[in-house]
């Protein structure tokens, strides 16, 4: 009886425990933060765009809603490099690409969304999860953030930098030595993604490259300018060698002349084929009777001439056509 | 040079500095991921057996070696499917079979796949079971040594396995678990029916009729606050199991319900660590998770407990305490065992730990006897 009553008991507490304790400790967050909360943009697993109210201490009001074109936000994020040692042999510093390209595809359209809805009161916060470099191979690593124009400005608080995909390591080596394969390496309840925070900084030990248009008021910090930033990567991007320019000239004339000839093909083939139609409507079509032989035998060459039908086809055809002599 | 050196020093450092956590090792052209970790440990035991020999002994700790195959699938349709393969190698033998150069056995322990979706998870396979694994998991002695027997044997030591929680073992189960739903997770589980062995109402295997799946659950909930988190777990077992051969009554069968209940609370605040974790049922035993009564054909009767607390210094030294209890009640003799342990495991970096663990056990079963055992050793992760 004492069993069954201490099972009882056990469930009790602990039901009654998970129910109430959000309004035991509301300081603490425990069942949930304003993070938590939020209108979801975009949500694929672990990751999400959305837009949550501003922190409390937060200074200065956004300028949202802001239409910000999706071209120039993947332009932009795209300009963002880290600068790392170019190796044991060499004094040179080389530029590597912050985001990953499924990340960039993600947040210039995510983020262009969140802008458009978002109040002056509002941050969009994010967490994306690319294939990033690793020791041996590519690793899926985490990066969070929140984003907000103010100024005219777009700023990115990061969190979470690199962050290996799941849970901390010693959730991962408890589970992999223990044999648990069940329990979830990526469950991170209690060891969640970190978006940025104006409040409160998150070192970030990752030297950014230098881009006109980019500031860095603190390590987890970037101010965008935007317009200037997209319009010097437009220029970069046209900004061609001129045997290169030359090359691309004459490339995008021959696709131009290629498209146009495509088309006039397209037509002739449409054209053609309604004829052969009308053909092989035999006797029973109107227009059958209306062309002579003569006619149809030569529009029959012409479109084997044109390598439209086949010598098997060409033949058959040609029988038919004789027939009706 | 001096810029090689430092340079070099500097590759070094990050390569030692890596995660821990099995690295993709090849992507196939339908981008199929096929990882490899695992892990290895060994342990130098000193054994102070009362009322025995005294041993030092060379032997893994509560965990033996892992190696660990993964593939996972891209993501299709919202699918993805994992598929894992591990099996458990000893590093150490018994003090009897030293003449045996290749350790003593090769332990399938995990071969399952997984199917995830928005849905959730469907398992299907073998891997760790349910009912108990949060206590093995949160338990300091998963990297030591804990309960270790007289110090002659092979394999692992028992950790707080019988002195604390019963093993949650490796069973062949269908299991579902929920999408993570603001913090709560649930996992059921249809298990292969245990067949117990235990004492003379056992007899054997073939005396059992075992016609219902056994059902193990799990309800968890994580989340983390300011400076720390808090996880909360609640599991349940249940097995019938007929024994046509009764060597008390041989003309009659026994009917055995297994059953059991555990729950458990791990709180982190600030560096600190506690552990809370109660288990009880009936016909469970104190090693295994189903057992039979060894002194009669009443139901046996389990309690599970410990505490732990622990506290991690600059993020790489954990000094962690814990006391804890199994006691069963089998017609009317109680049997206790009781185990105290005080541990230091420290980091060296993402992929070495070193670890000293001091234990006192208590041991009214299972032929351990009781001592104190004194253990250093090293475990390595990739």
């Amino acid at each position: 009886m004492t069993r069954y009553l201490l099972t009882f008991i056990l469930l009790l507490v602990s039901t009654v425990f998970q129910v109430q304790a959000r309004d035991w400790f509301p300081d603490l967050n425990i069942f949930g933060s304003s993070e938590d909360e939020g209108v979801v943009v975009w949500q694929a697993g672990q990751q999400y765009i959305k837009i949550v109210p501003k922190e409390s201490k937060a200074e200065g009001k956004n300028d949202h809603p802001k239409t910000i074109s999706v071209d120039k936000l993947r332009d932009v994020l795209g300009a963002i490099k880290l600068q790392e040692a170019g190796g044991i042999f060499s004094d040179e510093t080389k530029e590597s690409p912050f985001f990953a390209s499924s990340d960039i595809s993600t947040l210039a359209s995510g983020l262009s969304r969140a802008f458009e809805r978002a109040k002056p009161d509002e941050d969009i916060i994010f967490v994306v999860i690319g294939r990033h470099k690793g020791l041996l191979a590519k690793e899926r690593k985490v990066i969070g953030g929140r984003a907000f124009i103010q100024d005219g400005k777009l700023n990115l608080i990061f969190g979470d930098v690199y962050r290996p995909e799941g849970g901390s390591i010693d959730q991962k080596k408890r589970n992999m030595a223990a044999g648990c394969g069940g329990c979830d390496d990526n469950d991170v309840r209690t060891n969640p993604y970190v978006v940025g925070s104006r409040n409160k900084e998150h070192t970030v030990k990752f030297v950014f490259a230098d881009f006109d248009g980019l500031e860095r008021p603190r390590s987890d910090w970037l101010v965008l300018d935007v317009d200037r930033m997209a319009s010097i990567v437009e220029k970069e991007r046209n900004k061609l060698p001129p045997a290169l320019a030359r090359e691309q000239a004459r490339a995008r004339k021959e696709a131009a002349e290629l498209n146009l000839e495509r088309r006039r093909l397209r037509e002739e083939m449409a054209r053609m084929r309604k004829e052969m139609k009308e053909m092989s409507g035999g006797n029973n079509s109107k227009n059958a009777g209306t062309k002579s032989v003569e006619e149809r035998l030569s529009t029959l060459d012409q479109l084997k001439k044109k390598g439209l039908v086949s010598e098997k086809e060409y033949q058959r055809k040609r029988q038919e056509i004789l027939n009706d002599l | 040079m001096n810029k090689f050196k430092t340079t070099a020093l500097a590759a070094a450092l990050v390569a030692a500095s890596a995660p821990a956590s099995s690295a993709v090792i090849a992507t196939n052209a339908d981008g199929w991921e096929i990882s490899f970790g695992g892990t290895v440990n060994l342990f130098m035991n000193f054994y102070d057996n009362q009322g025995g020999t005294n041993e030092v002994h060379l032997q893994e700790g509560l965990l033996p070696a892992f190696a660990t195959f993964k593939a996972k699938s891209p993501t299709v349709n919202g699918l993805t499917g994992t598929a894992q393969i591990s099996f458990a190698p000893d590093s150490s033998n018994s003090k009897l079979r030293r003449q045996d150069k290749g350790g003593t056995a090769i332990d399938m322990r995990e071969v399952f796949f997984n199917v995830e979706g928005s849905f959730g998870t469907f398992s299907v396979g073998r891997t760790l079971g349910i009912f108990s694994r949060q206590a093995i998991l949160k338990d300091q002695t998963l990297f030591g040594v804990g309960a270790g027997g007289n110090g002659d044997g092979a394999g692992t030591t028992l950790g707080r396995i019988a002195h604390g929680y019963v093993y949650p073992a490796f069973d062949t189960r269908f299991s579902y678990k929920t999408p993570d739903m603001n913090g709560f997770q649930l996992e059921v589980g249809l298990y292969d029916p245990l067949e117990g062995d235990e004492g003379p109402i056992g007899g054997s295997i073939n005396n059992w009729d075992t016609s219902i799946p056994r059902v193990e659950a799990e309800a968890t909930y994580g989340t983390s606050f300011a400076g720390g988190s808090l996880n909360l777990w609640l599991g349940a077992l249940w097995q019938e199991s007929d024994n046509v051969y009764n060597a008390f009554a041989p003309s009659n069968s026994v009917d055995l319900t297994h059953w059991g209940v555990d729950g458990g609370i791990q709180v982190t605040f600030g560096g600190f660590e506690f552990v809370g974790h109660y288990t009880t049922g009936e016909n469970l035993g104190q090693l295994f998770k189903i057992a039979a009564p060894v002194n009669g054909t009443n139901d046996t009767e389990e309690d599970h407990w410990y505490a732990q607390i622990g506290y991690t210094f600059m993020g790489t030294t954990k000094v962690a305490a814990s006391y804890g209890e199994s006691e069963q009640k089998d017609n009317g003799t109680t049997l206790n065992n009781n185990l105290w342990t005080v541990g230091v495991y420290h980091d060296v970096n993402s992929w070495l730990k070193l670890v000293a663990e001091y234990n006192n056990q208590e041991s009214d079963q299972l032929g351990v006897t009781d001592a104190d055992v004194f253990g250093v050793g090293a475990f390595i992760f990739w």
